[in-house]
């Protein structure tokens, strides 16, 4: 059973992605901002993560994911950034913060899709 | 402090200066008297005559009649020196020497009164003459304290200045602000800054002429005299300004300027211009993130589940709707944010907002509200408390509903996506009045002063919530078109509360920011 971290403020692009990634042999879990995002990542160590960047609260996507990476325990799971902001220097900072991957929404879902199943293949 | 004690040592000097100058002059003519001193003689009225060169070199420009005063009178003394030097005519170059110093004396004297009078030695009504000179500044002309108005060219000594907190008190204002001494960038404000652009270090000590797009500018503001305007109490003058970031922009400037000893101080107020300028520049710049932002939103839900329906005909037929549903709400909102920014444009370019009045039942328009909210918000309780489910207000039908959903949406993002928010219809005899209350984040009472202003949003880097800044100016303007009024209550931490009216006969109370399509030919 692989397990995926769906974390945005938005139910509707949770529930998105969660209807995109779902398959029998996975367990999607879903947060809808940084700070329970760090906390179920300790928790459940799921094998990946779609991080959203602006979500309100103290700690944001990007946070989120730099205190993911550097954690031993979960530093091991494949981050990817699902966020509306495109902008190169954003991109940047996405991977700076330890992203394995980025995608700007809007995004396709089949495209979203085969890229997971990549991941997980 | 370093700096202040620098500055009390230059006062002291420029003191005792003051006093032993004429009392120096005093007996140095008396050199002149005696015969075969030729040789001191002359040398000394080289000497003089050299100062008084150097005096009119260096300090004429900042301070153009004392200096002037001084240097002839040192010229005269300095020629007298010269004529004693001779042998011939001692008693006439002790005459026109004793003649100057009798001049230089009488100067002195009539510059010291006034200080001594305006050196307040009590601090309160120190802080309070010169509160007054700073809250007058930013919106009327400068008007100099009471103890002053009969002499402008002398302003309160910088020991009174000194005992105020001035530069925290005018870092206060919005208007930016900057003081020059001499020629010298002196201190700025905060608004001044934020103008400019400079951190404070690359304008200390700077020549003012490098704010101006042209340097001889500040030249030509040097060679104002406060007595020229003393009426005015300070000048307004349009000049060309530069900052770090942006080339040449007009702006008006309130020009004030006060002598003291030789130095001359100088206030310059940026009335109108850069300041507004600024912030529409910020705006622009972030117009397109923001905007793309805010569209992507809903545009990701729109193309994703239309792509997901596309890509797999197998789905369960009550999935498909579930997916149909979020499409419909989210192009909705995507239209609301279209109507938002061409309603805001439209007002903004002087237009009526053309309505299109229709009766709309109170109790379908919430719950086509809510019913679309309560997806989006699965934490959140929307509690309705309607008595008139059933009655009608004639309302712009689209607007209105934009208009509350914008408003139970904003409650429910700034009360972190949980809690309670709480509609409430009452009736008043000519009108419903609406109330919106949330236990959210809440706001400061100068947020909440601010927040129907167009793209003014509350710490917008922090709360990390999206958003344009347009929602409550939209809502301002559509409820102002129907002849209503809206306003908002707010305590940081405790929630927020927005209230507004919609009268029974809208058409009837035109107001300025909006019309009705019965009566609105224009």
């Amino acid at each position: 059973m692989k397990k995926i971290l769906v974390v945005d403020d938005l139910a509707e692009v949770r529930e998105l992605v969660e209807k995109t990634l779902a398959r029998d042999d996975r367990v999607v879990l879903k947060a809808d901002n940084g700070e329970s995002a760090v906390e179920i990542a300790r928790r459940e160590k799921p094998d990946l993560i779609m991080m959203d960047v602006m979500m309100p609260g103290p700690v944001d996507g990007l946070q989120a994911t730099r205190m993911i990476k550097q954690d031993p325990d979960t530093k091991n799971c494949t981050v990817i950034m699902l966020t509306a902001k495109d902008a190169e220097a954003d991109r940047v900072a996405g991977f700076e913060a330890g992203a394995d991957d980025y995608f700007t929404k809007p995004f396709s879902p089949l495209e979203l899709m085969r890229k997971v199943d990549a991941v997980f293949d | 402090m370093g700096e202040t004690g620098q500055r009390a040592a230059a006062e002291t000097t420029d003191r005792v200066m003051l006093y032993a100058e004429p009392i120096f002059w005093a007996v140095v003519p008396l050199l002149m008297v005696p015969r075969g001193q030729q040789e001191v003689q002359t040398i000394a009225g080289f000497t003089v005559m050299m100062y008084a060169v150097v005096t009119a070199t260096l300090d004429a420009p900042s301070d153009e009649h004392g200096s002037y005063g001084t240097v002839i009178v040192l010229a005269a003394l300095g020629a007298g020196y010269l004529i004693a030097g001779t042998g011939v005519l001692v008693p006439v170059g002790a005459l026109a020497g004793f003649t100057a110093v009798a001049i230089l004396v009488g100067e002195r004297i009539r510059r010291l009164v006034p200080i001594r009078h305006t050196a307040a030695r009590d601090p309160r009504a120190a802080f309070d003459s010169a509160h007054d000179i700073t809250d007058s500044l930013p919106t009327t002309p400068f008007e100099p304290p009471r103890s002053q108005q009969d002499d402008v060219s002398d302003p309160p000594s910088d020991e009174a200045i000194d005992t105020i907190p001035w530069q925290r008190v005018l870092d206060t204002v919005p208007a930016p602000l900057a003081v020059f001494l001499n020629r010298e960038w002196l201190w700025g404000n905060q608004a001044f800054d934020r103008m400019t652009g400079y951190p404070e270090s690359e304008l200390a000590g700077k020549d003012a002429s490098m704010l101006f797009d042209n340097p001889r500018d500040f030249d030509r503001l040097m060679t104002l005299d406060p007595k020229d305007f003393a009426n005015q109490g300070c000048l307004l003058v349009r000049a060309k300004l530069r900052t770090k970031r942006r080339s040449a922009e007009e702006a008006l400037l309130a020009v004030g300027t006060a002598k003291e000893h030789a130095a001359r101080i100088t206030f310059i107020f940026v009335l109108f211009g850069l300041v507004e300028q600024e912030r529409v520049d910020q705006l622009v710049r972030d117009l397109p993130t923001t905007i793309s932002h805010e569209l992507r939103t809903p545009l990701t839900s729109v193309l994703g589940y239309s792509e997901l329906l596309l890509a797999r005909p197998d789905m369960p037929q009550s999935e498909r709707n579930e997916c149909l549903e979020i499409i419909h709400n989210q192009a909705r909102e995507l239209s609301e944010i279209v109507s938002a920014v061409l309603d805001v444009a439209r007002v903004d370019a002087g237009e009526k907002l053309v309505l299109k009045i229709e009766p709309v039942v109170i109790g379908t328009l919430i719950d086509s509200v809510t019913g679309s909210l309560a997806p989006r918000f699965p934490n959140v309780r929307f509690v309705v408390d309607n008595p008139h489910k059933d009655d009608v207000i004639h309302a712009d039908r689209r607007r209105i509903r934009d208009l509350f959903h914008n408003l139970l949406d904003n409650a429910a993002k700034y009360s972190h996506r949980t809690g309670e928010i709480r509609l409430k219809c009452t009736r008043q005899p000519d009108a419903f009045l609406f109330s919106i209350e949330d236990d959210g984040i809440g706001l400061h009472p100068d947020q909440a002063q601010r927040v129907f202003e167009k793209f003014y949003r509350v710490d917008a880097s922090n709360t990390g919530i999206p958003g344009m800044g347009i929602g409550l100016t939209v809502s301002r303007y559509i409820i102002e078109a129907h002849g209503g009024s809206i306003g908002i209550d707010s305590e940081t931490g405790k929630g927020t509360s927005v209230w507004l009216t919609i009268p029974d006969k809208p058409s009837h109370h035109p107001s300025a920011g909006g019309g009705v399509e019965k009566n609105s030919g224009s």
